[in-house]
């Protein structure tokens, strides 16, 4: 049973959408992290923040996906997702920039 | 996702563009010909076409609504323009809502008749089908376009990191030795307009950002302008004393001298009033900044200057890098500063973004042909190919077809024009299931040429105006759009014709394949005797 549990995640579809909602998911937080950040140092206001905010989320997602995908070992994209959200949202919270 | 980058990113590129392939063709077509929107408003009502503009627009336009809506809390007031050739009126009586358009009339501007026009929701229904579809709700629909307009940045940009030579591709000349495939025309479609495709694709996704980005809705929007900061939805009628009519002439000629730049649209709030207010919009811009309004100017009832916005403000809020990058992808997407010429060059650019996304989603079906025909995902996907790309270019033009020929006093006649458009949608996805063998492609593709190729001559004998007198009167967007019509059309019939030449060919080579292997069997059964 559990030989056909490991032949079944290893297999080519489930390791497809496995990075797909890796890189989907863990990308959108990433760069959901980024504009806040982006957001957090700035000095703009109002509409102007949230214009800051679209402009940083979309290119740092674009990104994020870009490189997610391109890192060819499913182990190594996963660390990267969860070390590079971790980095973001752990500076955030240190900031104070969840408040 | 194993190998290479390059590799990697030609997954990438394949399975984010096809996925929604079908529904970036749609948004790409109906938002290319949303560049000539006003030219298509104006084609699809021809009772408009006798009305020719005048500089005493103004005058009649005060005189009309002094007569007709004297209490009214507002008039607006279109002003003909270079891509407007009627005088339309609307106002809003006490009590109404402001959200509810009041009523409306279009008047003919050299001689103040009021031009019964047909019911229609003309370019505006492309327009609007391009971010929103039809009949699905607002939020899901605008959801839904964004992440197709996601896939297709993150296509653009996989696909510029997987091509060889990208440089060498941009500045190379196809010539007759090389026969254009599938694959030469994907990449020569992307790469000819590449900074327009990538553009086009990233103001789009800041156009709808707040669908995907829902998060952060504590950002006050109103902090400095926005659209919360809107009056009470139901405006309370009461009775205010009516001074005499206003000059409307000479705020006119006040508002055009201190913008500097032609008006094209009058908001007066609660006219004739000691309160009322005379907001002069201009649409010119010599600009990619400032407002998605343009300039505008502010007069009281006696005329005198109360604010101005816009370029020439003076008082104008200061513009940030952020605010400026917002406004110039606004700007350049809905080509709010372009004047015919470089209407033009967009369109052909959205021609080719078009043509871009249809090869695209063939390419990937011709690939897959030799393997795996007769398998159901590869025959849902070759028959969506024809229904998506040649039907709705079909359904479109029968859109266009219906406006002239259905009765102008059909009732709900609108509707019955959209009705028509899917009902013909539809029907071409029945023939592409039925006929997806035996050239559906090339039925579709010279049906949808020949009605779009057609419809000069149908605007010639269903307008009261003939072609050759629109000629004389300079009537611009009328010949435009049935320029565009010609240009489509003309590109329809050259792929039919293409594809044509393909199934010859291909059919030669089977019937020479044929005949050696007869003659061979032939040598082989004399020399057996």
């Amino acid at each position: 049973m559990l030989s056909s549990f490991s032949k079944g995640i290893s297999s080519p579809k489930v390791q497809v959408t496995y990075r797909t909602a890796l890189v989907l998911i863990g990308g959108y937080a990433l760069a959901a992290g980024l504009s806040l950040l982006a957001a957090h140092f700035s000095t703009l206001q109002g509409r102007d923040l949230r214009g800051l905010l679209y402009l940083v989320f979309f290119v740092a997602y674009t990104v994020a996906i870009i490189l997610l995908f391109a890192i060819n070992r499913h182990r190594q994209a996963t660390w990267a997702t969860l070390l590079s959200n971790g980095v973001t949202w752990g500076v955030l919270w240190l900031i104070g920039g969840l408040s | 996702m194993k190998g290479p980058l390059r590799k990697t990113m030609t997954w990438l590129h394949t399975w984010s563009s096809i996925l929604l392939g079908w529904l970036l063709f749609a948004i790409f077509l109906t938002g290319t010909l949303s560049y000539f929107r006003m030219e298509i408003n104006h084609w699809m009502t021809p009772e408009a076409h006798v009305s020719v503009p005048s500089e005493h627009a103004i005058g009649i336009a005060a005189k009309r609504l002094v007569e007709v809506a004297p209490e009214a809390e507002s008039w607006n007031i279109t002003l003909p323009s270079e891509r407007n050739n009627t005088l339309d009126l609307s106002w809003r009586n006490p009590g109404d809502t402001q959200r509810r358009r009041g009523p409306m009339e279009v008047l003919n501007p050299s001689t103040g008749e009021q031009i019964e026009v047909r019911e229609t929701r003309g370019g505006d229904f492309l327009y609007r089908f391009h971010f929103e579809l039809y009949h699905l709700p607002r939020g899901f629909s605008r959801t839904l376009v964004e992440i197709a307009t996601m896939a297709m940045f993150i296509a653009l940009i996989s696909g510029i990191i997987m091509h060889r030579k990208i440089f060498s591709d941009f500045f190379m000349f196809r010539t007759k030795n090389r026969s254009l495939g599938w694959s030469d025309a994907h990449a020569v479609t992307a790469v000819l307009a590449l900074p327009f495709h990538l553009m086009i694709t990233f103001s789009g996704l800041i156009l709808l950002a707040s669908t995907l980005v829902f998060w952060g809705d504590d950002i006050n929007r109103s902090a400095n302008g926005g659209n919360q900061a809107r009056g009470p939805a139901q405006v309370a009628a009461e009775p205010v004393e009516r001074l005499p009519a206003p000059d409307l002439t000479r705020m006119l000629a006040t508002a055009e001298h201190e913008l500097g730049a032609r008006v094209s649209f009058l908001l007066a709030n609660k006219p004739m009033t000691r309160e009322a207010e005379y907001i002069f919009f201009s649409s010119e811009r010599d600009s990619l900044l400032g407002s998605r309004f343009g300039q505008t100017l502010t007069l009281d009832n006696d005329g005198n200057v109360r604010e101005a916005s816009g370029m020439f403000a003076t008082n104008n809020q200061e513009i940030n890098a952020v605010n400026a990058i917002n406004g110039v992808l606004r700007t350049l997407h809905e080509a709010r500063f372009a004047d015919p010429l470089v209407r033009w060059l967009f369109f052909i650019a959205g021609v080719s973004g078009t043509l871009m996304v249809g090869t695209g989603s063939i390419l990937w079906a011709t690939k897959r042909a030799k393997r795996q025909t007769g398998q159901f995902g590869f025959e849902l996907v070759h028959v969506l190919n024809i229904a998506s790309i040649s039907g709705l270019c079909i359904a479109v033009a029968s859109y266009f077809w219906l406006n002239r020929l259905l009765p102008a006093e059909l009732a709900v006649r609108q509707s019955w024009e959209i009705n028509g458009f899917f009902m013909v949608w539809l029907l071409t996805l029945v023939h592409a299931a039925i006929y997806r063998h035996r050239h559906a492609w090339q039925a579709q593709l010279w049906l949808a040429g020949s009605l779009f190729v057609l419809l000069p001559a149908l605007d010639q004998f269903t307008s009261p105006v003939g072609l050759w007198s629109a000629l004389i009167n300079g009537d611009w967007m009328r010949l435009s759009f049935d320029g565009m019509s010609l240009l489509i059309g003309a590109i329809l019939l050259l792929c039919a014709g293409y594809l044509r030449q393909k199934m010859q060919k291909v059919r030669a080579q089977q019937a020479v394949k044929k005949r050696s292997s007869s003659t061979a069997s032939g040598t082989q059964e004399v020399i057996a005797k």
